[in-house]
């Protein structure tokens, strides 16, 4: 309880000083919240896209209707078929309709004769799409399969890059924020030399005397964590109308409250270690010399 | 008892703070270190206080190898020892009371302990109207008298003061003289480091070891203790009577020779002693 209030004392006697670790340290928790909510919103977007029909095989246009039941079953029989749906002349013309209502023209032209039917395909696991594809492509009477590879194959590169990126820029300014709050208590633990050798020479240990500097560190740290936590809730909330017009059908919301409650708790957590490791090293040096 | 035993400092090939000393100072005495400056005063302290290691020789704090201690251990050895520096080296930031209460805090005593014995210092030191101010408050007399108090904080069995008239006037000095000498009365053993002729004068017959050029060149009056334990003497009433009682102390410390103070030595040195008894003054004011 002493060493808590004198690193309470030690801070308010130094607030620019303190005022800089803190700042520091909110800077370094606001990107770490905010990269791991774009990684939760990464994934979310990367599963919506793994749910979706994947593989799309479309028959020839006299392909008849046993034909594609078969297909389907046969489809649905392979272990790493998730779903399968038929999607028939009619239901494409109205998918067609649909799509392009707002223009008369197109619609004039086209009857259900001369759309394809279809299976729309999807996979357990992103990994199988080839061997669907393969399979599909040795159906008899499928004309064309159309797979988005592509697109599923960039949005996991994305995902990947994204916690890559973020994990990096974090530890970067983990480090910077670590080494700011060592170099203040350091210079702290200097100008108070004189006290830490009297307060050795009257029989404190080490621990005793290191204990607040670890704390004003692990106050560094945690205040630091609760206001970038606060920073990026606030932020949030504010680019929330925009982010669900940017995701659209993409059910993001509501990002569940347990996420916060362990986002803010982690943070604290690491603000703790972070500030407290900082704190006793940087006094760790002086009591040695 | 505190035992040096063929102990020698050598900080470089030429260079010696102490050579060859050998020593035993028994739980109760009153001890003068005296000497030149350079003499190796300083370096005795710090090596009982194991700031320095010895180059030779074996130091005993009663059942505690000093020299081979291990610095996780030497905590323990720091708490049996209390320190009182010329420069008085109190924290700046502490008001007197916090000064005094640090040690007590160091070692973990609960708050009303630690109050207790607080207050029943600044009784002995006879500053308790000061205990709020801050040591730039203070003259040096006054600064002296709380780095002593905080010396005897911890109730340790030896304190150990390095020139604490160094940078006292005459009154001052006499002052701190008798206040060391009031704490040994309590049983706590006592080496005082100082050349003040002023201080030495009035404790005539007093154990001296004399020191020159890291060299333990005399020791008069081994293993005899000045003055005799008075419980109800402990400590002050009042200002005035702590006069009193000095004014005789002082007459019996001119007038007792060696031998006679050897019979009159009852003292029981146990850590603690002092608190003990200054707690036992408490209930009888």
């Amino acid at each position: 309880m002493r060493s808590l209030t004198s690193a309470l004392t030690t801070i308010r006697r130094s607030p620019y000083q303190a005022l800089v670790s803190i700042s520091m340290m909110t800077v370094t928790f606001f990107v770490a919240f905010s990269f791991s909510l774009a990684v939760l919103g990464a994934n979310h977007v990367l599963r919506y896209f793994e749910t979706q029909p994947q593989i799309i095989a479309f028959f020839e246009i006299d392909a008849g209707q046993e034909s594609i039941s078969q297909a389907a079953e046969a489809m649905k029989k392979k272990p790493y078929v998730k779903d399968v749906t038929i999607v028939s002349k009619e239901e494409a013309l109205k998918i067609y309709q649909e799509s392009n209502k707002d223009e008369p023209l197109l619609l004039e032209l086209v009857t259900a004769d001369i759309l394809p039917a279809s299976i729309e395909v999807s996979a357990t696991d992103i990994n199988s799409l080839p061997q669907v594809k393969s399979d599909l492509e040795s159906l008899s009477g499928v004309e064309d399969v159309d797979f988005q590879e592509s697109i599923i194959e960039q949005l996991n590169r994305w995902t990947r890059s994204l916690r890559s990126v973020g994990l990096g820029a974090v530890v970067i300014l983990a480090v910077i924020s670590f080494l700011i709050i060592f170099v203040i208590i350091a210079m702290k633990a200097t100008s108070q030399k004189t006290a830490i050798n009297i307060m050795r020479l009257i029989g404190a240990t080490k621990g005793y005397i290191k204990k607040p500097f670890m704390y004003e560190g692990m106050i560094y740290g945690m205040t630091g964590a609760l206001l970038g936590w606060l920073a990026m809730y606030a932020s949030l909330l504010y680019l929330t109308p925009w982010i669900k017009e940017f995701v659209g059908e993409i059910g993001l919301f509501p990002i569940p409250g347990e996420f916060f409650v362990y986002q803010l708790a982690a943070g604290l957590l690491a603000g703790l270690l972070l500030g407290g490791m900082a704190g006793m090293l940087a006094v760790s040096r002086l009591i040695r010399r | 008892m505190l035992t040096f035993d063929h102990v020698t400092k050598q900080f470089t090939e030429d260079s010696y703070g102490v050579r060859d000393i050998t020593f035993e100072i028994e739980p109760g005495e009153f001890v003068f270190i005296t000497g030149p400056s350079g003499s190796g005063k300083t370096t005795l302290m710090r090596l009982m206080t194991r700031e320095y290691t010895p180059t030779e020789g074996e130091i005993h704090l009663e059942d505690l190898p000093v020299s081979a201690l291990k610095n996780s251990q030497l905590h323990e050895l720091r708490r049996r020892i209390g320190v009182v520096f010329q420069d008085y080296r109190l924290l700046t930031d502490l008001n007197v009371w916090e000064n005094i209460a640090l040690p007590l805090y160091i070692i973990g005593k609960k708050q009303a302990e630690i109050e207790e014995r607080v207050t029943d210092l600044l009784k002995l030191v006879e500053l308790t109207d000061k205990a709020l101010l801050f040591p730039r408050q203070l003259s040096g007399g006054e600064a002296q008298r709380i780095s002593i108090a905080r010396a005897l904080a911890t109730g340790p069995g030896i304190i150990f003061a390095d020139e604490p008239t160094g940078n006292l006037d005459n009154e001052n000095a006499v002052r701190i003289g008798k206040l060391l000498h009031k704490i040994n009365e309590l049983g706590t053993t006592v080496l005082m480091a100082t050349h003040d002729e002023n201080v030495l004068g009035v404790f005539k017959g007093t154990r001296r070891m004399r020191l020159d050029n890291g060299k333990l060149v005399e020791d008069k009056g081994k293993k005899k203790a000045s003055v005799s334990v008075r419980v109800k003497d402990a400590a002050p009433n009042s200002v005035e009577d702590d006069k009193n009682r000095q004014e005789t102390g002082k007459k019996e410390l001119e007038t007792e020779n060696d031998e006679s103070a050897e019979t009159q030595t009852e003292k029981p040195a146990k850590k603690g002693l002092l608190g003990d008894l200054l707690k036992k003054k408490s209930k009888e004011d």
